[in-house]
């Protein structure tokens, strides 16, 4: 089942969201919806020390966005999604900001739990998006995490 | 003419960000990638040969063998780390 334009929200942006505003939208979709579940991505210190360190988050503009719709899709396709929401920054962030929120309503918590665990282990091996850290002066560019390979397989499915 | 997109540590190591190549006929990103290299730097060859390279079409991604036409949207980048 395909979700309609008025029961979804995906936006990429530079700018902070409101987890409780977004978490709203979701809870007023239908009377329909038994169950809300989200997830909050954060920006973790990796520099554990004195230095402070920095992330940048770079994207495909327009291949991001469509990515993440197709994700929400293939998820309301296999569990019973009523509304969903994605929110992802970009730009410079710094540790203790959130990066992305994942918001998914559903008729009852199973289904709720499953689909949002789903669509942020596809957002985190799927969506082009790179991360950056910039400590001290120097970059580096972080590479792909096998368990973010490793939870994305173990959905079974091939996307 | 093809757009040319690329992203991430790849742009950096080439130090470009995009291009427009003119073709004059469709070909596969394989042979894409040969042309680019005779026309900017042997090096990049390698570099867009990698293994881990990723490469999309429109916004797909695709396979090297996929056929690329005047007119499309090539992207070539790392793999991804967002989330």
């Amino acid at each position: 089942m395909t979700l309609s334009e008025s029961q979804k929200r995906v936006a990429v942006q530079q700018q902070d969201f409101d987890v409780a505003q977004e978490t709203e939208f979701l809870s007023v979709i239908s009377k329909e919806v038994g169950g809300i579940n989200t997830f909050l991505g954060m920006v973790r210190d990796i520099n554990e020390g004195d230095s402070v360190s920095k992330l940048y988050l770079e994207h495909y503009p327009g291949m991001t966005e469509k990515q993440i719709d197709a994700i929400i899709e293939r998820a309301a396709a296999r569990w019973n999604v009523l509304g969903a929401v994605v929110i992802h920054r970009i730009g410079e962030l710094n540790p203790g900001d959130k990066i992305v929120f994942v918001g998914i309503a559903s008729r009852h918590r199973g289904d709720a739990f499953k689909a949002c665990e789903y669509v942020i282990d596809c957002l985190k091996t799927e969506a082009t998006f790179w991360k950056k850290e910039v400590a001290e002066g120097e970059s580096r560019w972080l590479t792909t995490r096998q368990t973010d390979l490793d939870s994305r397989e173990s959905w079974n499915d091939q996307g | 003419m093809i757009k040319i997109l690329f992203f991430a540590s790849l742009k950096e190591r080439l130090a470009v960000n995009s291009l427009d190549f003119s073709a004059s006929e469709p070909l596969t990103v394989a042979d894409l990638i040969v042309a680019l290299a005779e026309q900017q730097n042997a090096t990049w060859r390698d570099i867009l040969g990698e293994q881990d390279i990723l490469v999309a079409v429109n916004q797909t991604i695709v396979p090297r063998e996929f056929v690329v036409s005047p007119g499309n949207e090539v992207a070539f980048f790392p793999p991804v780390t967002g989330g």
